[in-house]
């Protein structure tokens, strides 16, 4: 009889369970296949008539003050088959609301895993990179307390988290229950919108994780050569053209180098509190692409099933907001106005609580208050008077 | 910020005057246990708590039990967390490739798991047959 069905498997993720009368229990022989599955079930609303909420600045998905589920509403599948016990293949599709407003099917994962032992791992294929805290695990709704990572920092990658190229993952112990990982990939990412298209010819990134079991810290750094098409910033660049090469050389996005994305995060999780606060900046070489910098701060604490939580999230724009190149002309002014427009500065207080009401499942509601400085991620002004609105999201989240 | 001062109050209230569920948790002696046929003769609970939470660089291969309240005791005392935050640590983890959740066991078939690195948790006074005691949890 084959090893496998000699013994009795029994497995958290309900994969696979082989049972026989006796024998010996080989808790750690891996099944073949694994099947997991994620999804989340929302519903959500701006409170003010006029103003459609945008988790990212990147993306037409806007939330209007009718009940929607088009932000948070997806399902995820995964296949993981294990072919030997250092060799496997993993697949994960994602259905979602994609950043050009269509229910599309992804595969944000599909790679091949060697892992020679239990430090190393090496993956070549798809698979999402590790730039910030949840940037890998984005659409796992229920592994995050909040409704939707915030959006004030996890809009300055927008939706080229997904590469296709080689990474490597190096865990190594610091001592006593201290464990360090090492993480660096090399790949090619590629998004199209009806607005742009987004080529990372070259991303190459390192970043470095710190655990105690308790405390996480994380840095992380990100270098992309990109390719863009953009027929707002191709317009604006050809103007300015017409009177000053070297300036639209500094607008121009069909091929720039050397753009870097950075990101340092901490989380802690014990005695029944949750703190999670990062920060994340971008260098993107150019002035048209205006570099942010977003944070954020969360802390909640759990009491039983419940965990009520608090968010704090910031961006802000630390590149130019205006062209004084130009002198005071017509293109000058045109010019002002686009990069006005790139002001998404705004900051939010988020209020929620996250109820587990069965393994695996969970609810919450979270209310949040957007205060845009101008445009903010919304990309429009607010109505005369208001300097602020709220959002309030109901969503269910499941896990297998 | 003024429409957040009423909920802040209630849950700083809250959070100041009502111990989480971790810290309340006066659950049963919790005994590490490994196969009497390990090498490992003492493991730090730093060490433990990494091989629980798939961060372990040694050749542990930790087992949970299928025994829900002392599964549930365990992580409290292990790690400050309870089962519903374990579970939603190990749906990240499974969903980047991380790792997986440990294989959950009845503590009677501990002494007849085939793999001698396995790893798990019993009560202090239920230690089963072809086992060792490592620590038990304070």
């Amino acid at each position: 009889m084959a090893p496998i069905l000699a013994c009795r498997c029994v497995f958290l993720s309900g994969a696979l369970a082989l049972t026989v009368a006796t024998g010996d229990v080989c808790a750690q022989e891996t099944p073949p296949l694994e099947l997991n599955a994620h999804a989340s079930l929302g519903m959500s609303r701006s409170l003010a008539s006029g103003v459609a909420y945008r988790a990212m600045d990147s993306s037409l998905v806007a939330l209007d003050d009718g009940w929607s589920g088009r932000l948070d509403n997806r399902v995820g599948v995964q296949a993981r088959w294990n072919i030997t016990p250092a060799w496997s293949a993993v697949v994960q599709s994602l259905v979602r609301r994609n950043g050009a407003d269509d229910v599309r099917m992804a595969t944000p994962w599909a790679y091949v895993s060697w892992q020679p032992d239990t430090q190393w791992e090496v993956r070549l294929g798809r698979f999402r990179q590790s730039l910030f805290l949840i940037t890998d695990s984005y659409d796992i709704g229920y592994s995050h307390p909040w409704v939707r990572p915030p959006a004030e920092l996890y809009t300055l990658v927008g939706e080229s988290t997904s590469l296709d190229g080689i990474q490597v993952r190096h865990r190594h112990a610091l001592g006593a229950g201290v464990t360090g990982t090492l993480t660096a990939h090399a790949g090619v990412t590629e998004v199209k919108r009806p607005r742009y298209q987004v080529r990372n010819t070259r991303n190459l990134g390192i970043s470095y994780a710190v655990s105690d079991g308790a405390l996480t810290v994380q840095a992380a750094l990100v270098s992309a050569n990109t390719r863009m098409n953009s027929s707002g910033i191709e317009q604006i660049e050809a103007l300015i053209r017409q009177q000053d090469a070297a300036v639209a050389d500094d607008y121009g996005v069909a091929n720039i180098a050397g753009q870097t994305y950075g990101g340092l995060g901490l989380r802690y999780e014990k005695n029944g509190w949750v703190f999670i606060s990062e920060i994340g900046a971008t260098q993107l070489q150019r002035r048209s692409m205006t570099d942010r910098l977003g944070w954020y701060a969360t802390l909640g604490r759990t009491f039983g099933a419940w965990t009520p939580y608090l968010s704090y999230a910031e961006n802000r724009v630390t590149g130019a907001l205006t062209e004084d190149r130009l002198g005071s002309g017509s293109t000058a002014s045109t010019a002002n106005a686009f990069l006005a427009r790139r002001n998404t500065g705004q900051h939010t207080w988020s209020l929620g609580v996250r109820w587990d009401f069965q393994e695996g499942m969970d609810l919450k509601v979270q209310l949040d208050r957007v205060s845009p400085d101008t445009y903010g991620l919304q990309g429009s002004l607010l109505p005369d008077g208001r300097h602020h609105f709220n959002v309030v999201s109901v969503v269910m989240d499941w896990a297998y | 910020m003024r429409f957040l001062r009423l909920p802040i109050l209630v849950i700083g209230l809250i959070a100041c005057g009502m111990p989480a569920q971790a810290v309340m948790g006066q659950g049963p002696a919790i005994a590490i246990v490994v196969s009497e046929r390990s090498a490992i003769r003492s493991l730090s609970q730093e060490d433990i708590a990494a091989a629980f939470l798939g961060m372990s660089v040694q050749n542990l291969a930790p087992i949970d039990s299928d025994d829900v309240s002392l599964r549930e005791a365990f992580y409290q005392q292990l790690l400050g967390r309870s089962r519903n935050q374990m579970r939603a640590y190990w749906s990240r983890m499974v969903f980047t490739g991380q790792g997986r959740p440990p294989p959950v066991l009845n503590s009677d078939e501990l002494g007849r798991v085939s793999n001698v690195n396995w790893l798990s948790y019993v009560r202090s006074d239920q230690k089963p047959a072809k086992t060792r005691v490592l620590l038990v949890l304070p």
